[in-house]
């Protein structure tokens, strides 16, 4: 918390982020709702707040974090109170303040990794992302890089003790990471992210195309009315979720 | 086992649902089920808590009252026990302390609060409470009735071991209109986030962050607003919620305390006064499981600052004249004065408008004044309001029960007198505690129209600023005294302070007004004290037969059946 | 079991016996459904659905099955404590949050062969006539989630999960539950709590026994990953056989996890008390790396004390005679080790060759514990920072040699005096490392610190205490 803002004004204080620019932004959708009530349902009745874990789940994985305005929202959701998801929020390390970037890295850095050499890769990937290790502290362990393509986060066991040092990308673990590797990853999400890019220029272009095709033919055909078409929300589409990773077994080999 | 033939003490026990358990080495009873910090408090031996509150669920978080335990050896199976000389089992202490509010009595199980594993798991969990907390006590308002402060000097070690830094959090927060947080004093027990979810379900506190960060907060934009908000100041063990009204206001330890009740509705909760050199500093609720449990309103908690306020009568004020301005005046010019004007009133175009807010022996002392002035006209103002469901009675006059006992008035009788008033069939009025342009319904030129008014008040208000004669007398706070409550309980007011300026006690004022009009009932002119009062209406009225003003005690007796009940002390009974 | 082959570089240690982890990198096995029943899948559940609920819980008694999620609780007993006569609804819940740093078992299970859990916790549920269960997964495993999830709705299709599961008139719901990081949640009441959607703090027992009061006030089974695996195999094998194999008080096979300085680390399925410490590391292991040598065992997840390598233990022979042995003579089975004074725990095996500097490795664990404490007990919210700043100083040459104490005595101060188990799992390792290698603790203090200010504000507050000239 920063020293001007008073404690309680911090729990619901927005923290700016680089990473959210590869997200779109919180907005409660129909949609979204109906997630959130099927979420609901999964618990028996009257056990609402039981669906705050995954509600939230389901808004990092949409937009990437949990911002001040969802916790009001999930608490209506849940049948509970702001504070107390409030409570929720803060207490697990999981759940994110702020939001990440494209590529977020979590590395493992308790005893098992620790003796592998996981704290060492810190300093390294944080030279990689431009970002200062510095500013990842015990209370914050999270930095996001100033483009917003990459975060680091120094975390707790990942349960895969035996193959340290593991880092996690987004939701894709990679054991015995070496920089080599982190170079590897770190090129192959640059990769993947240009790919990203190039198919949403190519819906653009696409959507263009269609919009001036559509246009055209209004034009032509009658004269009355030329009506915009609804504009098409690709740029939502290439900021939406990395592609689950199909097949990462747990253990590289 | 010994040769006495006689039952085994267990055997004694279970017969009146109790086990026997040995605290510190003696051996006493407790009815199953008891906590054992109930249980040890109870025989005098005390067990230091934090989070254990009897009124709220146990949390069994803060460890402060860890005690040894020990229970009968576990018998192999087919032994039988083996019972000392004293008939007893003999007690295998267990090497890990216990928590004494979560764990309850058993038969046959020993406590130890004196022993090396007690002493040191406590010296242990104080350190470790101290070590983030700041050593802010001089500037605290909890000093003096702080816990962390008491247990410290009690168990604490004296000296501290910890030298690093410490952890940092929100300071001087402001989480109601009422409150202030100091997140940094918190011990986080969680009483103030129990008592606001369970008692008045309303879940405006929580608990953030995570281990050594966690926090007391409420959600931004909301805020600790409930009308019970100050409660949490009460319960809350050291200074982190503190109030904002009684904030560096007075070191606490020059303060004293006088038992009495509310009487801003008909509940009647049950209240400490805190006073200094005849100043009020504060209001807190005093236990009373029948009538307040251990709560009280915000609103009433409040409702005090009239006592010490400018707007006190301090003396007698007369009006020489119909139109001339009021002038104080001395008690015996005044009462002499009175007792003239009163004569002159014709008792058939006179009323007299009392309150439901007067003790029964000044309703007792007013009924002696209507008859001796032959008055009949006579009711109280009632006074209605909303039940919140918890503490606030929709009745908001403190002794409507004890009106329609001594008096046999319940406020039907009001809407004639005000007719009278407005029609000129009244043109005296006696106003006694009361200000008749409020709740009453008189208008400022209706009391214009009267050709006199007689106003006994203990703060000036519309009534009396029109009075020809002004009457000083006393706040709840400044006498003693009896009320019934909506449930039809008996209790007693205290006098916390002296009666301000020259105003006198209500009671004592009628009395001698009454006296001095011509009654010469002894049963009126001769009471000394309201105690006295009490003994002469308990000869009249059935309902108090045989009380006295000891045995009505602090808690109070319930003298009749009214039907109704105070719900939150309903839902806490049905919650047994 | 020949005709099974791995994955090259995968296969099993000899001395290995694989039952749960049998399908672990097992050659053309994928997750699915299929894969599963055209290996026998789901037949024991066919069996025990023909069964009467009560003689499924005795078979799993008569199998000595002992939990592997860390205490070792029997779990057929603990299925019996629901109370008699009980008429709230009963729930189980898998315990898949694997947080005790070491152990690293169920994420193969659970990645690779699910149905194999679902198989076991249908058995469970049927077991104690739960209908409703919910599988806890750590956030850490999100491809888990989904391979889970869909593994799920193929049990459901299959008819094994939902409505009168393969007309039996058992009727069954599994949802998937994921947690979002944290150590705690990983205690059955803290998990509790959090599939519950409040902070998850364990609950204080009594009255909170899961069995008796656990979600949402009703009774409730909270059992590991591998113990419902365990139960699907002691079905498979009769409780009497799966009773007969391995250590006495702790049958069956183990998972073992091992991790840090040895050769070959991993995880390996063996029969409980099968090997020694001696014979996992330098046999299965490979022992340590070269030229290098063993110096301490953490035997049971962090949060087990550590053990010396040169430590002599004294056992006692049933002659009565007193034996001499090091900790690579002890068994692996669940109790062996208890009785040097530490633990197996959930089986993760942390090794430490002599390169490593032991106020370092507790360094690393306090800050651990200290980031995990759930902060609801005074104790262990303020005593693990303390801990946690305490080592950092001595690792940083600014401890005086009175702090080694210290450190040692406010571990003392959490152990025993906390809501759960907890306040033990984070005072042991530090008081297991500040004894068994204080020599090590000390060489990095000096005297002159204990005049030193440890903090800014003492810092700032000694300016005006001592005179600078």
């Amino acid at each position: 918390m920063s020293e001007t803002t008073n404690a309680i004004d911090a729990i619901a204080a927005p923290v700016s982020s680089p990473g959210e620019k590869f997200f779109p932004k919180f907005e409660v959708t129909p949609e979204l709702v109906a997630k959130a009530q099927e979420l609901v349902a999964l618990y028996p009745e009257g056990k609402e707040q039981s669906a705050v874990l995954p509600i939230i789940h389901h808004i990092q994985e949409e937009f990437g974090y949990v911002c001040p305005e969802a916790m009001p929202w999930i608490a209506e959701m849940c049948k509970s109170t702001a504070i107390h998801v409030a409570g929720i929020v803060t207490f697990y390390p999981g759940i994110h303040r702020k939001c990440p970037g494209k590529f977020h890295f979590r590395v493992c850095r308790t005893i098992a990794c620790a003796l592998s050499g996981g704290e060492e890769l810190l300093p390294y990937i944080c030279s990689k992302m431009g970002v200062d290790p510095a500013e990842m502290t015990d209370e914050e362990p999270m930095v996001v890089s100033p483009d917003g393509l990459w975060s680091l986060e120094a975390v707790e066991c990942l349960a895969n003790c035996g193959f340290g040092p593991n880092v996690m990308v987004n939701d894709v673990l990679h054991s015995q990471v070496t920089r080599g590797k982190i170079d590897d990853i770190m090129a192959a999400c640059k990769k993947e992210l240009a790919a990203e890019r190039k198919e949403a220029a190519a819906a653009k272009k696409e959507a263009a195309a269609a919009r001036r095709e559509a246009r055209a033919a209004a034009a032509a055909e009658a004269a009355e009315a030329t009506e915009p078409t609804a504009e098409e929300p690709v740029a939502k589409k290439t900021a939406a979720k990395k592609a689950p990773a199909k097949k990462a077994a747990p253990k590289k080999k | 086992m010994s040769n006495n033939p006689t039952i085994l003490p267990k055997d004694a026990a279970a017969a009146e649902g109790k086990v026997n358990v040995q605290i510190n080495g003696k051996w006493y009873r407790f009815p199953k089920g008891t906590r054992i910090a109930d249980a040890c408090n109870s025989v005098g031996v005390h067990v230091p808590c934090f989070c254990y509150h009897p009124k709220l669920s146990v949390a069994g978080s803060c460890r402060m009252c860890l005690v040894e335990q020990g229970m009968p050896p576990r018998l192999a199976p087919g032994a039988t026990p083996t019972y000392g000389e004293d008939g007893y089992q003999p007690i295998q202490w267990m090497p890990r302390a216990v928590i004494a509010c979560a764990n309850t009595v058993a038969e046959n199980m020993g406590i130890r609060t004196d022993s090396k594993l007690t002493s040191e798991a406590r010296r242990g969990v104080l350190e470790f409470l101290l070590t983030n907390h700041p050593l802010d006590c001089p500037i605290c308002d909890q000093a003096g009735e702080c816990k962390l402060q008491e247990y410290t000097t009690d168990y604490g070690s004296g000296t501290h071991r910890f030298t690093e830094s410490k952890t940092k959090k929100g300071k001087n927060l402001s989480i109601g209109p009422r409150v202030n947080l100091d997140q940094e004093r918190c011990v986080l027990c969680r009483r103030c986030v129990r008592f606001m979810k369970e008692i008045v379900g309303e879940e405006v506190l929580g608990v953030v962050g995570r281990g050594t960060h966690n926090a007391i907060a409420c959600y931004p934009g909301t805020s600790l607003d409930s009308n019970y908000s100050m409660n949490v100041v009460d319960i809350c063990p050291v200074g982190a919620m503190t109030s904002k009204d009684f904030r560096f206001k007075m070191r606490v330890w020059f303060l004293k305390s006088t038992p009495t009740i509310d009487v801003n509705c008909g509940t009647g909760t049950n209240i400490n006064i805190w006073t200094r050199e005849q100043q009020v500093y504060r209001i807190t609720p005093r236990q009373n499981d029948e009538v307040n449990s251990c709560w009280m309103p915000d609103s009433h908690r409040l409702n005090y600052k009239y006592i010490n306020a400018p707007e006190r009568i301090l003396t007698p004020m007369v009006k020489t004249d119909h139109g001339a301005p009021q002038r104080p005046s001395t008690w015996d010019a005044t009462l002499n004065m009175v007792v003239e004007q009163l004569h002159s009133c014709a008792p058939t175009e006179t009323a007299i408008i009392c309150s439901a807010r007067m003790t029964n022996e000044e309703l007792y002392m007013v009924r002696a004044l209507a008859r001796q002035l032959g008055v009949t006209k006579i009711d109280i103002v009632p006074r209605k309001g909303e039940n919140d469901g918890l503490l606030v009675s929709d009745d908001r006059n403190p002794n409507t029960n004890g009106a329609k006992l001594i008096l046999g008035k319940n406020g039907s009788g009001l809407p004639a007198i005000r007719r009278g008033i407005k029609n000129n069939s009244i043109r005296f009025l006696i106003a006694l505690g009361e200000d008749v342009t409020e709740e009453a319904g008189l208008e400022a030129e209706d009391l214009e129209a009267l050709d006199y008014i007689l106003a006994m008040s203990h703060s000036e208000n519309a009534t009396t600023k029109v009075a020809d004669v002004v009457l000083p007398s006393v706040t709840f706070a400044e006498k003693y005294g009896t009320m019934i409550n909506v449930a039809g309980r008996i209790q007693r007011l205290n006098k916390a302070i002296e009666p301000q300026g020259e105003s006198r006690p209500d009671w004592d004022i009628l009395r001698q007004l009454t006296e001095m009009l011509g009654c010469d009932c002894p049963r009126v002119i001769a009471c000394p004290s309201p105690m006295i009062i009490l003994e002469e209406m308990a000869q009249e009225f059935e309902p108090l037969k045989g009380l006295t003003w000891g045995s009505i005690g602090n808690g109070g007796i319930v003298i009749m059946d009214t039907g109704v009940t105070i719900p939150l002390i309903e839902r806490e009974k049905g919650k047994k | 079991m020949s005709e099974i082959t791995y994955k090259p570089g995968k296969e099993p240690h000899p001395r290995e016996t694989r039952r749960i982890f049998r399908n672990i990198d097992r050659e053309g096995y994928d997750p699915s459904i299929k894969c599963f029943m055209k290996d026998g899948g789901y037949q024991t559940l066919k069996k025990c659905l023909k069964m009467e609920p009560a003689d499924i819980t005795n078979e799993v008694k008569k199998s000595g099955l002992r939990g592997r999620g860390g205490a070792g609780f029997p779990t057929g007993v603990k299925w019996t404590f629901i109370p008699k006569g009980n008429t709230k609804p009963v729930y189980l819940v898998c315990n898949c949050d694997e947080s005790e740093p070491g152990t690293f078992k169920d994420r193969f299970i659970v990645h690779q062969d699910p149905h194999q859990l679902i198989e076991g916790m249908i058995i469970a549920c049927y077991a104690v006539q739960a209908h409703y269960a919910v599988i806890y997964m750590r956030e850490e495993f999100p491809e888990a989630a989904r391979i889970m999830q869909n593994a799920l709705q193929e049990a459901e299709e299959k008819n094994f999960l939902g409505k009168n599961i393969q007309g039996s008139g058992f009727d069954l719901k599994i949802v998937l539950h994921r947690g979002a990081g944290a150590y705690i949640c990983g205690e059955e009441t803290g998990l509790i709590n959090s599939i519950e959607g409040v902070r998850p703090y364990p609950r204080i027992k009594p009255p909170f026994f899961p069995a008796a009061i656990g979600l949402y006030g009703c009774p409730t089974i909270v059992n590991n990953v591998e113990s419902l695996c365990q139960v699907r195999q002691v079905m498979m094998m009769g409780g009497e056989a799966y009773a007969a194999e391995g250590a006495q008080r702790s049958p069956g096979t183990r998972i073992i996890g091992v991790s840090g300085d040895v050769k070959r680390p991993g995880v390996y399925e063996i029969i409980s008390g099968s090997i020694t410490y001696g014979e996992l590391l330098y046999d299965i292991c490979g022992g340590p790396r070269i030229g290098r040598k063993f110096k301490a065992i953490i035997p049971g997840g962090a949060s087990a004390k550590v053990m010396r390598c040169d430590e002599i233990l004294k056992d006692r022979n049933p002659d009565g005679t007193v034996r001499e042995m090091t900790i690579f003579d002890v068994p692996m089975d669940l109790d062996s080790i208890a009785k040097f004074g530490s633990m197996s725990g959930s089986g993760g095996v942390i090794v430490m060759d002599d390169t490593r500097s032991m106020p370092k490795v507790l360094n690393n664990l306090n800050r651990f514990f200290a980031w995990e404490s759930c902060g609801q007990c005074s104790p262990c919210r303020e005593g693990n920072p303390w801990m946690y700043k305490l080592s950092t100083r001595i690792c940083e040459g600014k401890g005086a040699p009175e702090d080694v104490d210290l450190l040692k005595s406010v571990a003392d101060n959490i152990c025993g005096r906390t809501v759960c188990a907890f306040g033990e799992a984070c005072s042991w390792p530090t008081q297991a490392f500040t004894t068994k290698f204080r020599e090590e603790f000390l060489a990095l203090t000096k005297p002159i610190n204990a005049l030193k200010p440890h903090s800014a504000e003492t810092a700032e507050a000694r300016k005006f205490l001592t005179r600078e000239d």
